[in-house]
Order: structure tokens, then C-alpha cells, then sequence
């Protein structure tokens, strides 16, 4: 979703920066029309056709951001390294795209190198500075993410992901009240963003806040019905208050959704231990067993913001 | 969930009742008090090996039986370094007045290698104290003869095991009063067949290269070992104790489901922790790793963490026993409560833990009462397993401050202010005891090729205290695994003789309880393991010597 976000986000600022309208015009608008519908597979195809034909820096950028959104970031990192080497000026767009898949290929030092670069360059260019503050945040980072991010935030307050992300930021730091201060501008620029609303609610139960992190949880439901992170979390807050019974439906309900969540199997073995259905608890903990064994992730949505900044 | 319900309320009535507390204040006496010590271990500005990364620990205990608290340090080495380029372990007898003088030879002890921790017991019940070294190489064991001199025994006894020892406990696991050990052994390490700094993806920390694991390396099995009537130590083999390979560093016992036996409870580094359930009856050993089903293997997420120190107290009170277990940096801290029916809960940001350890790596740790207000506060002491860290390019110190924790009584923790722990050293071992015999908790950090670090406790309180030195006759004579119940003023209090725990450390096995700043009568129920169970009055501001009752094991009567 985000590496979407941030091809969207770099596609604008191709726009505004009049990459695009030139020939051969045919083939950019059939890979653009692909992009808009989905099908980034198609797209490739167009704008390799459009790389024969006119094989200069703009016709490199598309196919490099249509090889990143058909998920193929090593090719992607090729044909923009190509198109950066062709390119007369240094650009925004293609300096995001550049970066982003180079983060996708692992290559997050290069990325790094990259977007400073383009932050140089482009000192104002919020995606950037976002993808550079993300960047630093996966290679547990925090205060050079926490600096990105915040210049993010001061040059263009009305983006949803600077506030966001700083937030996973400031919590892998172990900054918890500036982290829900982060989380909580995030859900107010995007309602929508189902994540923002589970970190703000886990970062709230941790500052001991439970009912503003219930809160926090339940409208992430509202965006995102059944969503299990949320659900695990209100679980948590059950069993910390002592009700285990409503953990319990909390957390059987996450694993309707997603029946290997290791941390609503963990937890429920928890609560029904606690409520004395012991062969229960005993058959959940199996299933946990098998998750943990299969290298199954704690729990996507949750562990981002803690459990990923995980340092070995 | 109404024994939470009624653990919270009581967490309001008595924090209600609490008083102002004086301030904790530690003061480093080490260099002041004669204690000369340089640790060596592996390399300073880099490490090529993990096993360049574990550090050394440290006993405080009476090997002269004077009644004062004497200090064994354990050192290690290099790689390629012999014993005439490396350090000796070293012992330092307490000559009264906060003064040590070093008698590592004359006592027998000087030894090389790569030394991990120090672990005190009296294996063979003759009112001395003997130790175990664990080592990367063959483990030692010193016998005390008695006169202030040791002879290594670790072959003639049944413990020189040649794997990679690092946290070790003894105590009386069968309760036939004679002390039994559990061993835990980290990688299964050779240079030659390990990766060098970014040879391999495990090899990387923030992008930099760094010695390589655990991860990507091979875990090593814990050890179990029945104490013989003989002095001798036999390996048990069958049991969930070493039925597993995990990467052990810490390892504590503790009567943690309260049935009159001591349980094993293990941490594990970037494996999940173990709580091995004892379940020994007259058919012999019999231990059920239960941490998972307890709620202790893994912290809240159902992640395994990165496991180093690991100490045991009842922190709210409540009678139970709640762990506390010290992990990697930019990760936390973890506190398992206790809530009863065998169950515990990671409550390590409600109680405030949490969040302060997040820049830290943590190694020892402690549960000790260091104001004496009746309620156990926290020590963590901090310090990176990669010194390449310096550099710049990432935000973590290989240096490190410690932290201390105060009890608020109401189920959390504060970070006290700056104490003598701001100072940053690359800590690893912690050991606790009263050495001055002042009534108050003292600490003995382990550097990394630095010098150890002594702090004295010196926090002003008017708060009472009264201490507990117990000697077994039924049980193991050195008491540990002894429970203690006080009552008396506004709270119950249970603590547990214990030695080993922390993180490659022997503490002192004497129980200190802070009597606040109430009135007596203090009455303590005393359970040995033996099953015999007494009742003596506390004597306030000095050590009561508590004999086990002949002839009372499981009557469950009463002596004095």
C-alpha cells in the first residue's frame, strides 16, 4: 500500500514537473492507462515498447515505475539507475521511485544515499523526506527517521504519512507520548488509515490510557471491519482489565479473520488459561506452536510498530 | 480475574498508605575499597566472534566463613591469547570497614580462560562455600577446603563440562538436602566453523558487519545435574532440561507456582525463555517446560526476545514470585506478573519498564528493596555486544548507563534520578549483597574490559530493616530456596534465599526485608524446602540467624 502510495505520489510529481507529453505519445498513454487500471504486468509491456522507441530518461522512469509496481524492484532499480544516468537535471520523481525500489531490493543504504541526495536537492519535496524518514525507520534508525520526518511534516503538514510514520519512529525509539501525539495527527490528516488507528491505539495501552486506546481500535474497525490487529488490541485491553471472557471473543474473532495470528493465538491461550478451559487453552497453544514454527509473522499490522524494530 | 480485581485494590489502599521516599543513591567505591581489576575479554574496538561478546561475571560470597561478604571476579581472554597474555580470575577477601585485599593465590584460584560466570553453593553441606566457573571450555569447580584455600574439582565432582557454559543455579531441585545445578550452555561455538563479520546475512547490524549470531549459529543444550550424597554431581539426561537447544544465558530458581519446590526458569537469547515446571516426586526428576502455557516464553506480541538477565521477586506484594527478564536494545525489558492460577502476564509497560530500556542492551538485573520501604525496586545494567557501534553510524552507545527503578507501590515503576549508574560502561555481570552490612543492597557490576564497578548503597532512610542468614539441616545448609513470609505493619512481604540469577552472578544468599517506617511486631514464616516450616521474630537493623529444626521436615509444624 505504501509503495503505491509513494509510485502515486511520485507519478504527481512527475506531472507537475511536465515529464510525459512527448512522443511517442501513444505508447506513454497506453502504459499510463494501464497503470490507472491496475495492471502494471501491461504497463511494463507498453513502456518497454516506448524504451525502443525512444529510449531517453522520461521512457525509463515509466517503465522503472511500472516494473516497481508489478513488483519486480531489481529490474525497477535498473531501468531508473538508466534513466537517472540520462537525465539533464536531477528530478524528484524519479529520485523517490529510485529510492523506494532500491528499498524494496534490501538496498536500504543506497536508498538512503539516494533520497538525502534528492533531499538536497529538493529540500521541500515532502515524499522524499518521507521515504528517507521510512528508510531510516527499517534500519531501526530512529533519530535520522525522526529528523526526516519532521522536516516532512514542517514543509508540508497536510501529509498523512509524515505524521505516521514518525510515530512508528518515535515508538521504536521508545517515545511513546511524542509517538501518540504522531499517531493521533495521522488518523486526523487520514481517517482511513486503518494502521495508524491500531499503532495509536497499541501506543495509547502502553502509556496506560485504555479507554482513549479502545477507542483508537474501534475506529479502526470502523475503517476496516474485522481487521485483526485492532481486534488483538482490544483483547489485550480486556485481559489486562481483568475480563478475559471478552478477550477471548476479541481475540477468536481475529482468528476467524486470520486463522495463524500469532499474537490473538498467543493471547487467547492466555485468557482461556485464565478462565480454567485448560484443554482449550492447551489445543490454541498448539496452533501458536505451529505459527511460531513456521516463522509466521506476530502479527502484521501490531508489529510495526514495535516488533519489527527488532535488531538481530 | 477477581484475584486482579483484588490485587488492584490493593495496590490503592497501600499506595495510599505510602510515604514520601527518600531518594536512591549508589556511590562507586570500587578503586576506593582495594577492589584492582581488569577484565579482559575479546577485543575492545571490534569483535570478530560471538564469543568475544558474553563478558564475565561475579560472586559476592563468604569463602572464609568470617561472616563478611568477600568478592570472586571472573576474567576472560582473546582469541589466540594463552594463559601467560591473559588475566586471571581473581578473589577479594573483605577485610572489614569497606576495605578488600586480593588473595586469588594464596586461596588456590588463579585460572585462564574464557571465564563466563561465578556460581556459589555448599555442595557437600560442610558449612563452607564452593564455587563453580562456568567457561567457554571446561567448566570449574573450586571445593572449599576450608581454610581459606580451594582445589579445583570440577572432574573429580562430575562438572567440567567442555561446552559453552554460561548461567548455572544450584539448588536442592529433589529437596533430598543436597543441592542439584542446572547448567545452561549458549552456541555451539567453534571459530574455525563460524562466519567472520559480514560473511553472512546474520552478520549485519544496521548494515554494518559484526560478529555473527546467535542467530544462524547452533544453540547448545541446558544441563541437569542430581547432587550426590558424595559431593559428586551426576548428569540426568531424559528430562525437558536439555531435551531442547536454545541459546541460554540466564538462568534462576524459584518456587514459582508455590507448591514447596523450586522451578527452573531459563532466559534464552532470540529463542523462547523456558519455565521448567518441577514435578519431582519419589520417582525422580521430573520437569515440564511450561513457559509457554504460563505466559513466559514469549513476550505480549508472541515474539521470542532476546534473553540475557533474569531475576525473580513479588514486586506488587501479592504473593507470588513475577520474573523480570533484561533483552536486546531497541527492543524492552520484560516483567511477566504473576496473576495467579500459574499464569503471568507481560505487564512491562504498565509497570513502566518498558519504555526506559529501549535504548539499552540489558544484562544483569535485579529485584532488591534498596530504600527498604517494603516494596523490591529494579536494577538493569546496560552495555552493546557490538562495539563497532562507536562508530557513528548507528544511534547506540556501546557504553551504557545502568537503570534503577523504584517501586511506586502501586504496581509501577520510576526511573529514579541520576544515580552513580548514569556513568556509561559496557556492564554485563550484577551481584547483590549487603557487603558492608549496613542493612541495604549494595552492587558489583562486571565491566567489559574495564574495571568493575562497586556500588554502595547510600540511600539516607530512616526505614528499618531486618535480615535473615539461614543455615539448613534437613534442607541444603546454605538455605537457598528458603521461602520467607513476613507480616507485620501495613504489608506481607515474600522473598526467597536465592544466590544465583541476575546475569552470570552470584548474589548474596542472606534475605534482607525493608521494614518501612512501620511498627512491629515483624513475625516471619520461614518454609525450607525440606517442607519443615517454623516462625521466628524479626530483630530489626541486624541479621537473625535462622537453624532449621531438626526432625521437622514435611511435619508443617512449627519450631523456633
Amino acid at each position: 500500500m505504501r509503495v503505491i502510495a509513494s509510485l502515486g505520489a511520485s507519478l504527481l510529481l512527475s506531472a507537475a514537473l511536465g515529464f510525459g507529453a512527448q512522443d511517442p505519445e501513444a505508447l506513454l498513454r497506453s502504459g499510463q492507462r494501464w497503470l490507472d487500471a491496475g495492471n502494471a504486468r501491461a504497463a511494463v509491456e507498453s513502456f518497454r515498447r516506448l524504451v525502443a522507441a525512444a529510449p531517453d530518461s522520461r521512457s525509463h522512469y515509466y517503465l522503472g515505475v511500472a516494473l516497481l509496481q508489478d513488483d519486480r524492484p531489481e529490474e525497477a532499480v535498473g531501468a531508473l539507475r538508466r534513466a537517472e544516468s540520462l537525465a539533464e537535471t536531477p528530478n524528484p520523481a524519479l529520485t523517490l521511485s529510485l529510492g523506494t525500489a532500491l528499498l524494496r531490493t534490501g538496498a536500504s543504504q543506497e536508498a538512503i544515499e539516494v533520497l538525502m541526495q534528492g533531499a538536497r536537492h529538493f529540500p521541500r519535496a515532502a515524499p522524499i523526506l518521507v521515504q528517507l524518514g521510512y528508510a531510516h525507520y527499517t534500519r531501526l534508525e530512529g533519530e535520522m527517521a525522526r529528523e526526516a520526518l519532521r522536516r516532512a511534516r514542517a514543509v508540508a503538514p497536510n501529509n498523512a504519512q509524515a505524521p505516521f510514520y514518525l510515530g512508528l519512529a518515535e515508538a521504536a525509539l521508545g517515545a511513546l507520548e511524542p509517538a501518540a501525539e504522531a499517531f493521533g495527527k495521522a488518523v486526523v490528516l487520514d481517517p482511513g488509515n486503518f494502521e495508524a488507528h491500531v499503532a495509536l491505539g497499541r501506543t495509547l495501552a502502553q502509556l496506560g490510557r485504555p479507554e482513549r486506546a479502545r477507542e483508537a481500535y474501534r475506529a479502526a474497525l470502523a475503517t476496516a471491519p474485522g481487521l485483526p490487529a485492532a481486534l488483538v488490541g482490544l483483547g489485550r485491553l480486556e485481559l489486562e482489565a481483568g475480563r478475559p471472557e471478552g478477550a477471548v471473543a476479541s481475540f477468536e474473532a481475529a482468528l476467524a479473520a486470520a486463522p495463524r495470528h500469532r499474537q490473538a493465538l498467543y493471547n487467547l491461550a492466555a485468557a482461556l488459561a485464565l478462565l480454567g478451559r485448560m484443554e482449550e487453552a492447551a489445543a490454541v497453544r498448539r496452533r501458536f506452536a505451529e505459527a511460531a514454527a513456521a516463522g509466521e509473522e506476530p502479527g502484521r499490522s501490531l508489529s510495526r510498530t514495535r516488533s519489527k524494530a527488532r535488531p538481530r | 480475574m477477581r484475584t486482579v480485581t483484588a490485587v488492584v485494590g490493593a495496590f490503592l489502599a497501600l499506595g495510599a498508605a505510602a510515604s514520601a521516599q527518600p531518594q536512591i543513591r549508589f556511590t562507586e567505591v570500587a578503586e576506593a575499597s582495594g577492589i584492582r581489576f581488569i577484565n579482559m575479554y575479546g577485543g575492545v574496538g571490534s569483535k570478530d566472534f560471538i564469543l568475544e561478546t558474553t563478558g564475565s561475571g561475579a560472586a559476592f560470597f563468604d569463602y572464609d566463613g568470617d561472616a563478611d561478604l568477600d568478592v570472586f571476579l571472573v576474567n576472560g581472554s582473546r582469541l589466540g591469547y594463552d594463559a601467560s597474555q591473559s588475566l586471571s580470575n581473581a578473589l577479594f577477601r573483605n577485610e572489614g570497614g569497606g576495605r578488600f585485599r586480593e588473595v586469588t593465590g594464596p586461596a588456590g584460584l588463579e585460572s585462564y580462560g574464557w571465564g563466563q560466570g561465578a556460581f556459589v553453593v555448599d555442595h557437600d553441606n560442610d558449612g563452607d562455600l564452593d564455587l563453580l566457573v562456568t567457561r567457554y571450555g571446561k567448566n570449574l569447580f573450586y571445593r572449599n577446603r576450608g581454610d581459606g584455600t580451594f582445589a579445583e574439582a570440577g572432574e573429580a565432582v562430575g562438572l567440567d563440562d567442555p561446552q559453552w557454559g554460561t548461567g548455572a543455579a544450584f539448588g536442592d531441585l529433589d529437596r533430598d538436602g543436597v543441592s542439584d545445578l542446572v547448567v545452561v550452555n549458549y552456541v555451539d561455538f567453534r571459530v574455525e566453523a563460524t562466519p567472520r563479520p559480514g560473511e553472512e546475512p546474520f552478520c549485519f547490524f544496521r548494515g554494518l558487519p559484526v560478529m555473527c549470531g546467535p542467530n544462524g549459529l547452533t544453540p547448545a543444550p541446558a544441563l541437569l545435574y542430581r547432587g550426590l550424597s558424595d559431593g559428586r554431581f551426576a548428569r540426568v539426561e531424559g528430562q525437558a532440561i536439555g531435551a531442547e537447544r536454545y541459546f541460554g544465558l540466564g538462568v534462576v530458581l524459584g518456587d514459582l507456582d508455590d507448591d514447596g519446590d523450586l522451578d527452573v526458569y531459563v532466559a534464552n537469547d532470540q529463542t523462547p525463555n523456558n519455565l521448567y515446571r518441577n514435578d519431582t516426586g519419589a520417582g525422580g526428576f521430573d520437569f515440564t517446560d511450561i513457559g509457554l502455557s504460563a505466559g513466559v516464553a514469549y513476550n505480549e506480541d508472541g515474539r521470542a526476545q532476546a534473553g540475557m538477565g533474569v531475576d525473580l521477586g513479588d514486586y506488587d506484594n501479592d504473593g507470588r514470585l513475577d520474573i523480570v527478564v533484561t533483552n536486546f536494545s531497541h527492543d524492552y525489558n520484560t516483567v511477566y506478573r504473576a496473576v495467579g492460577g500459574g499464569w503471568f502476564l507481560d505487564e512491562s509497560f504498565a509497570a513502566g519498564v518498558a519504555e526506559p530500556s529501549y535504548p539499552y542492551l540489558g544484562w544483569g538485573t535485579g529485584f532488591r528493596d534498596l530504600d527498604r520501604d517494603g516494596w523490591l525496586d529494579l536494577v538493569v545494567l546496560n552495555g552493546h555486544v557490538y562495539p563497532e557501534v562507536d562508530g557513528g553510524i548507528t544511534e547506540s552507545d556501546y557504553a551504557q548507563r545502568g537503570l534503577v527503578f523504584r517501586n511506586r507501590t502501586d504496581g509501577g515503576f520510576d526511573e529514579v534520578p541520576p544515580t552513580a549508574l548514569e556513568v556509561p560502561r559496557v556492564y554485563r555481570g550484577a551481584a547483590f549483597a549487603d557487603y558492608d552490612d549496613d542493612g541495604d543492597t549494595d552492587l558489583l557490576a562486571t565491566v567489559m574490559n574495564g574495571s568493575p564497578a562497586l556500588f554502595r548503597n547510600d540511600t539516607g532512610t530512616a526505614a528499618a530493616w531486618a535480615g535473615f542468614r539461614l543455615v539448613g539441616r534437613e534442607s541444603p545448609r546454605d538455605g537457598v530456596g528458603t521461602r520467607l513470609l513476613l507480616t507485620g505493619g501495613e504489608l506481607s512481604q515474600v522473598r526467597e534465599a536465592r544466590a544465583a540469577g541476575s546475569y552470570l552472578a552470584s548474589s548474596d544468599s542472606r534475605v534482607i526485608f525493608g521494614l518501612g517506617l512501620g511498627s512491629g511486631p515483624f513475625r516471619v514464616r520461614v518454609r525450607w524446602l525440606s517442607g519443615c516450616e517454623q516462625e521466628v521474630e524479626a530483630a530489626p537493623g541486624r541479621y537473625l540467624l535462622v537453624v532449621e529444626p531438626r526432625d521437622c521436615a514435611g511435619s508443617g509444624r512449627t519450631g523456633s
